[in-house]
């Protein structure tokens, strides 16, 4: 059996598809059979950042196939050139916003049974884990991703607003999704100011402390600080997607540091018997 | 949520004996529109008036076919009230609830309810204020007030019942009770069947209230008997 890793946040533009695509990137060239799911029907972005290798018009999305009876999930799995990563895209924003407005409750029924059927067939293919890049806030769409987790990251720029909206969707979610199975929720700080004013350290460290203690009381462990890198800011802005890989060489330590985290979870849980 | 669906499908009118104050409050542009409403408000009570003849007190009748009120077919439930006070003794309250009829099918199931909150609002009325030959103006703002807050239940009660009974569905499940939400949510990672001989004995006396409930099903296999969430 394999590992579902959702990343979500409570904001936009934390920085959840660039650390889904560097997680995945990390784990399959650490030898692991990789599959991305781009899981924010909202603004769906994988597709800007690895370039599918065929036609768009010949693509079939995740979106399409969640409500369609007729797509097989070979069907949607995209190679990329990383030779163990696969990834499923969800369709351009135009078509993702009204069709998140028009499908009902019962859509997002059939999509959640869909989804956890889907994930035992990527398992069965042979991947070791599914990553999906969630959607901002909850919206079925959303709490539907979180379902599927085994292990969650949580992405959170160091700004009070964001945080405190954070603390409230972490309980929300955790009393719905307690006792459903094993799951492991970490925290990743993303975008931290890096200084050298020994003012502003000061300032950062009490902030990020003083959370700690909360995130520690809400059962969450911070599983890496990801400094803002301004390097990798301004190629985003450049869009050189097709470096998208070596792009994120940036933030391998931490990727590494949430890999570690991951694999010791794993084992942990083995020792347990689950 | 879909409150504006809900409310327009719905009227809602008193009447104080026939002859006596009547009032209506209605939500259906179609029904009471500018030019024919008071038409069909005119109808739409002596139907409330014929109702009240021989219909036993706080029960909700109905619902009656309503075929004259306007091209597309309605329905009628209506329920009677009488203040046991002193000098009222010939006064009835009938309150009509007036719906088309293609969803009828929404209001069946939430009948028991619907009755239950006629009787705490009406009987919440100031029957002081009505007297046989006239009422208050202030017994129409607190029927106002009545209508406004029956309309809220109405359509709260017609969404939760209309929303399906689902294990799939995270609103309905995290309303279970506790056993049957634990077994539910582990259910629910199984979408294609579990085993039923991998629940423990608890589980599966929990198993057989989701199965009364409608929310699992249970099929034979080689393997035995599987459970298939629904
Ligand atoms: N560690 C970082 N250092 C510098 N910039 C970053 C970092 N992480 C993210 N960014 C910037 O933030 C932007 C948003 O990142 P990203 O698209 O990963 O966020 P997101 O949470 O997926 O957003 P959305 O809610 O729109 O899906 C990126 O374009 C990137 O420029
Ligand atoms: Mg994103």
């Amino acid at each position: 059996m394999g590992t579902t890793i959702t990343i979500f946040s409570t904001r936009g533009g934390s920085g959840k598809t660039i650390t889904s695509v560097s997680l995945a990137s990390t784990l399959s060239k650490m030898g692991y059979k990789v599959i991305i799911i781009d899981g924010d029907l909202e603004a769906p972005s994988l597709i800007h950042l690895i370039k599918p290798q065929k036609p768009v018009a010949d693509l079939n999305y995740w979106t399409d196939y969640l409500g369609a009876k007729n797509l097989k999930v070979e069907d949607i799995i995209n190679p990329t050139k990383l030779s163990n990563l696969s990834i499923i895209y969800s369709s351009p924003p135009e078509i993702g916003k009204s069709f998140l407005s028009k499908n009902s409750q019962r859509w997002w029924q059939n999509a959640l049974r869909k989804s956890l059927t889907t994930q035992k067939k990527l398992y069965e293919i042979g991947y070791d884990f599914i990553i999906i890049d969630n959607q901002s806030g909850t919206s079925l769409n959303s709490v539907n991703n979180m379902i599927l987790a085994d292990v969650s990251l949580l992405v959170v720029r160091p700004a009070s607003y964001g945080v405190g909206a954070a603390e409230v969707f972490i309980q929300e979610m955790h009393s719905l999704l307690k006792g459903m199975k094993p799951r492991k929720d970490f925290f990743v700080w993303n975008q931290v100011p890096v200084t050298d004013n020994p003012e502003e350290k000061t300032l950062l460290n009490h902030f990020l402390s003083k959370w700690d203690v909360k995130i520690e009381e809400l059962g969450i462990e911070v599983a890496t600080v990801i400094p803002f890198d301004h390097m990798l800011n301004l190629q985003l802005l450049n869009e050189i997607t097709n470096e998208i890989f070596s792009l994120t060489i940036s933030m391998n330590s931490s990727m590494l540091e949430i890999v570690d985290r991951i694999l010791k979870y794993q084992n942990q849980q083995k020792r347990n018997g689950n | 949520m879909n409150m504006v669906q809900y409310l327009e499908d719905v009227v809602a009118i008193l009447n104080l004996e026939s002859s006596g104050p009547n009032f209506y409050h209605n939500l259906n542009s179609e029904l009471f529109d500018i030019q024919a409403k008071m038409l069909y408000a005119s109808r739409a009570i002596i139907l409330c008036g014929l109702a009240n003849q021989r219909s036993p007190e706080k029960e909700l009748q109905g619902p009656v076919p309503v075929t004259e009120l306007s091209s597309s077919p309605y329905s009628f439930y209506y329920f009677q009230l009488r203040p046991h006070l002193k000098g009222l003794q010939n006064i009835h309250l009938v309150i009509g609830l007036i719906f088309k009829t293609m969803n009828k099918k929404k209001f069946k199931p939430i009948e028991d309810e619907l009755e239950a909150i006629l009787i705490s609002s009406f009987e919440s009325l100031d029957f002081s204020l009505i007297s046989p030959e006239s009422a208050d103006p202030k017994l129409k703002e607190q029927l106002n007030q009545i209508f406004e807050n029956i309309f809220v239940e109405i359509n709260s009660l017609l969404e939760s019942s209309n929303s399906e009974k689902s294990i799939f569905n995270l609103g309905f499940l995290v309303n279970l009770s506790g056993d049957e939400s634990k077994l539910a949510k582990k259910l629910m990672l199984f979408p294609d069947g579990l085993l039923l001989n991998t629940l423990s004995i608890d589980e599966q006396n929990t198993l057989n209230l989701l199965e009364q409930k409608g929310l699992i099903e249970k099929h034979e296999s080689d393997e035995g008997i599987v459970i298939i969430p629904q």
